[in-house]
């Protein structure tokens, strides 16, 4: 009896030692635009998309943006590839990267529309990853 | 009153008649004589779930735009059968799937229970109770006012129109709903304080919830790579995790109960797990569908009402509490029996198996709880990137893998002989470390990409599916209804195996085709061909032509990714986008517009001001002075790499600059900004290289706007190999669940046809046992 629950429990405790080196390698805050700024490793902003600031650049293969924070802070991103779905109509954006100089590196986005469709896929998937 | 009056009172009396059922059968397990009532309470509580699930499908057929919901999901152009599944395409359908089911499950589960019936059906009718409570504030039934009922629907997103996904809902909500009924019986158990006798019951549910679980997650994923154009049908998404988590411990569960039945052991485990699947739900719905993410996320759905979220979280907080509370306040009294005998035995593979299951399930719900976890303990929200999985669960996965590959050969108690072990295993042992010596000497000499952890991972799923598919083909003929395990196993190796394979060797090309433009990808020749309807512009069920001609003198094939936009709304048209998917024995080739599915097609109307100018020449245009220098050619010539540009010296209000327009062969262009505006562009086809010519294209100058008459198409392509084992392995898996769950249920059924199992039942015909008579319960 002992004997099974030490080995539970060693198991256990295993078990979460893995999932923190694992969570220390993975977890991504989420940030205002000033904290971005000032932050060195990967990060997630969230924000609106300023009006007009979108280019699709099918050449280069890019997405660039503005967004602007709850507190009117504006950061400039760029997406390395083309975003998928409908991101012009994107009401929030999350930009998860990090900064290169003055301008945000987006390996990855999600965004939120002001969709038409309430269920779950809409806003589920939409979603642009490198 | 129409239909949809109606439909909210029937809720309302689903909801009474479903707390009325509680509170009798809850009765009925003093006195006997409230059973036949309690019955009566629940044969209305699901006539109502399933007269509203009607309604509303009716409904939804007869576009009645007059109801909010219809109007929402619906269009009165779709097809019948999407009509019918926009039934469940929205927040409130899906609840009442939710509650249809779980209100029909009820019928076949009261039929099995015996002297289980009052006080299992007490606790499953509650669940229903607040489902249908749920309805009556998020209702589907609600109508616009008469002034403002639209004259046409919004229609059925148009990602959800595959017929993957039609059958998808109404295949998950059965497993989330039969999740109720392990909860329901083991509570049941901890009242009577009945630690063997309901592990027979629970059994076959507990199968038919693995099943029709597992076959929903497939579904969902297979959709999910045939339609989103990610290139997976995996994305560790909150949803996708909301349902992963209770499905690996109903596989927990299920082994669980196999070796209480087989060895007598694990009481205490099994009621644990039994008791955690369905709170574990009703936690994700929580999640998934509070707006709890919302705060930190943008990845999830819009919040429920008010009051019905305020139920979720009753409902959560209840089963919760009141499961784990029960469990712990009967803990001292649950038998502990120590089972494994040896290192070699099946018993302790499978506790360890189910260790490892419940800890990959804890993990995953950590991980996807983490936004709401790091906002309680430090105060700022973070959430953890996909990689977490990988690096979290592979050591359990590792384990897990190695089990499965042991077990086909380890029998209950020890092993007597260790030789004997050895040398039953030697056979998969051995063709698995040649399989795996041949993979490096090949990745090697092919310098195919190298991880260890990957590596080791196929490796053990090749291990665990040539010892169970050893196993499955000497039981095929000797007993075919025990090798449904086994059979499960070897599916689980390939899915694995197949997952590793196509993920980890995927290979990617990219490229912008415009008209009369090639590239080259995967020993394919492609070129893009139009669109499918051009007429249409980019209408509805338009798709992109792209033409691949084999370089091997192989057979080509023409590919036709979806892309349109939906127009629904002309306010907002959607652009869709799906892949196509030129299938393989070997490998898939998954070809989509953009990046995962996405981008972008250009349509240029305008060739812009045209100027031929050869090299040396100087010319005019607008405002500017052109010289062309030279031309400036990068990469192998003729290669899929080159590129030329046009060297001009362009002077423009006294100013001299120097622009290189460049032009890509077999990729697009990349035009030069103009000083003062504008753009200038040169393209591939019209490079004269006899003359030293080249036609430049001058854009948004003053006074024009638009672009040429250029399509750009950005192509990827991605070469998946070995994904078919995933969809082959998905169908081995649910196959061996089927064959497993037939037998559980048979055995079922004859262990409750013997007297001493169940006293009551009269006769041994089966027709008997279909309408249970009153006063079966005993047990007190």
């Amino acid at each position: 009896m002992k004997k099974t629950y030490l080995f539970a429990m060693g198991f256990i405790v295993l078990g979460l030692f893995i999932a923190g080196r694992a969570m220390i390698q993975t977890i991504v805050p989420y940030v205002s635009v000033a904290q971005a700024r000032q932050s060195s490793g990967k990060v997630q902003v969230k924000g609106k998309l300023v009006p007009g600031s979108l280019q699709m650049d099918a050449i280069q293969r890019e997405t660039r943006f503005t967004i602007e924070d709850a507190k009117g802070d504006r950061l400039p991103v760029v997406h390395p590839k083309l975003a998928q779905g409908n991101v012009e109509q994107a009401t929030e954006i999350v930009a998860i990267g990090q900064m290169q100089g003055d301008v945000f590196i987006a390996e990855k986005i999600l965004y939120k529309c002001p969709s038409k469709y309430q269920g779950k896929q809409m806003q589920e998937y939409q979603e642009s990853s490198q | 009153m129409n239909a949809a009056e109606w439909g909210r009172l029937i809720i309302y009396l689903g909801a009474a008649s479903a707390v009325v059922a509680t509170v009798l059968f809850a009765l009925a397990a003093k006195q006997e004589h409230w059973l036949l009532w309690a019955r009566w309470a629940y044969a209305l509580a699901v006539f109502s779930a399933v007269a509203a699930f009607g309604i509303l499908i009716s409904l939804c057929m007869r576009s009645d735009f007059r109801v909010v919901y219809v109007a929402n999901f619906s269009s009165s152009d779709l097809p019948w059968y999407y009509k019918l599944s926009s039934a469940w395409a929205g927040q409130e359908g899906s609840f009442l799937l939710w509650a249809f089911w779980t209100a029909l499950l009820g019928l076949l589960l009261i039929r099995r229970l015996k002297r289980y019936e009052p006080l299992t059906m007490a606790v499953y009718s509650s669940i229903l109770a607040f489902l249908m409570a749920i309805l009556t504030k998020q209702s589907p039934f609600l109508l616009y006012p008469p002034s403002e009922v639209p004259p046409e629907g919004m229609g059925l997103n148009p990602l959800l129109q595959n017929y993957w996904m039609a059958i998808h809902p109404p295949t998950i909500f059965i497993g989330f709903a039969s999740l109720a009924i392990p909860f329901s019986i083991a509570v049941a158990a901890l009242l009577r304080k009945d630690w063997d006798g309901w592990v027979q019951i629970a059994m076959p549910f507990v199968i038919l919830c693995w099943v029709t679980l597992g076959a929903g997650l497939i579904l969902g994923g297979y959709w999910a790579y045939v339609t989103l154009g990610w290139g997976g049908f995996w994305g560790w998404d909150p949803v996708e995790n909301s349902s992963l988590v209770p499905w690996l411990v109903i596989t927990g569960l299920m082994h669980g109960l196999v070796v209480q039945r087989n060895r007598g052991g694990l009481h205490r485990s099994n009621l644990l797990l039994a008791l955690l699947g369905a709170p574990l739900f009703f936690y994700g719905t929580y999640m998934t569908r509070s707006g709890a993410l919302a705060e930190s996320s943008v990845h999830a759905f819009d919040a429920l009402a008010k009051g019905a979220l305020g139920l979720v979280i009753a409902m959560l907080l209840t089963y919760t509490v009141g499961g784990l509370g029960l469990w712990l306040f009967r803990l001292r009294s649950i038998p502990a029996k120590q089972t494994a005998e040896g290192v070699l035995s099946r018993d302790l593979a499978f506790s360890l198996g189910i260790i490892a299951l419940v800890v990959i399930a804890g993990l995953t719900l950590i991980g996807a709880s983490m936004p709401i976890i790091s906002l309680l303990i430090a105060k700022q929200s973070s959430s953890v990137e996909i990689r977490y999985y990988h690096l979290a669960n592979a050591p359990f996965a590792y384990l897990m893998l190695l089990l499965l590959g042991l077990v086909p050969f380890l029998s209950w108690r020890k092993v007597d002989n260790t030789d004997v072990f050895i040398q039953r295993i030697s056979a998969p042992w051995y063709a698995t470390l040649i399989i795996g010596l041949v993979v490096a000497f090949v990745s090697y000499f092919m310098r195919l990409p190298v991880a260890v952890g990957v590596f080791f991972l196929m490796l053990l799923a090749t291990f665990a599916i040539l010892s169970n598919a050893m196993l499955v083909w000497r039981l095929a003929k000797r007993s075919p209804m025990s090798l449904g395990g086994y059979l499960t196993h070897v599916g689980v190796g390939l899915v694995l195996l197949g997952a590793a394979a196509s993920t980890f060797y995927e290979q990617k090309t990219e490229a912008v085709l415009t008209n009369g433009m090639t590239a080259e990808m995967f020993g394919f020749k492609v070129s893009y061909a139009g669109m499918t309807h051009p007429d249409e512009e980019l209408g509805k069920n338009n798709a992109v032509r792209l033409k691949f001609e084999s370089l091997k003198g192989d057979k080509g094939f023409e590919a036709r990714p979806v892309y349109y936009f939906d127009t629904h709304n002309p306010m907002q048209p959607r652009r869709v986008a799906e892949p196509h998917i030129y299938k393989h024995a070997l490998y898939d080739m998954y070809i989509a517009i953009g990046s995962d599915g996405g981008g972008v097609i250009e349509r240029m109307q305008d060739p812009g001001k045209t100027l031929p100018i050869r090299r040396g020449e100087t010319k005019k245009m607008g405002d500017y002075t052109i010289h062309f220098k030279s031309f400036q050619i990068q990469g192998t010539m003729g290669g899929a790499d080159m590129s030329i540009g046009a060297v001009l010296d362009v002077e423009y209000k006294g100013k001299k600059t120097e622009l290189v327009p460049v032009a890509v062969f077999g990729k697009g262009w990349k035009p030069a900004r103009l000083p003062g505006g504008g753009e200038v562009a040169i393209f591939a086809d019209e490079i004269n290289a006899n003359d030293r010519a080249v036609i430049l294209h001058f854009f948004g100058m003053p006074g024009q706007t638009t672009m040429p008459d250029h399509v750009i198409v950005p192509v990827e392509v991605k070469l998946k190999p070995l994904i078919n084992l995933v969809w082959l392995g998905t169908i081995l898996m649910m196959l061996g669940g089927g064959i497993a769950m037939r037998r559980r249920f048979a055995e079922l059924r004859q262990e409750q046809q013997e007297p001493s199992a169940a006293p009551v039942v009269v006769g041994k015909q089966p027709k008997a046992r279909t309408k249970p008579a009153p006063g079966m319960t005993g047990g007190h």
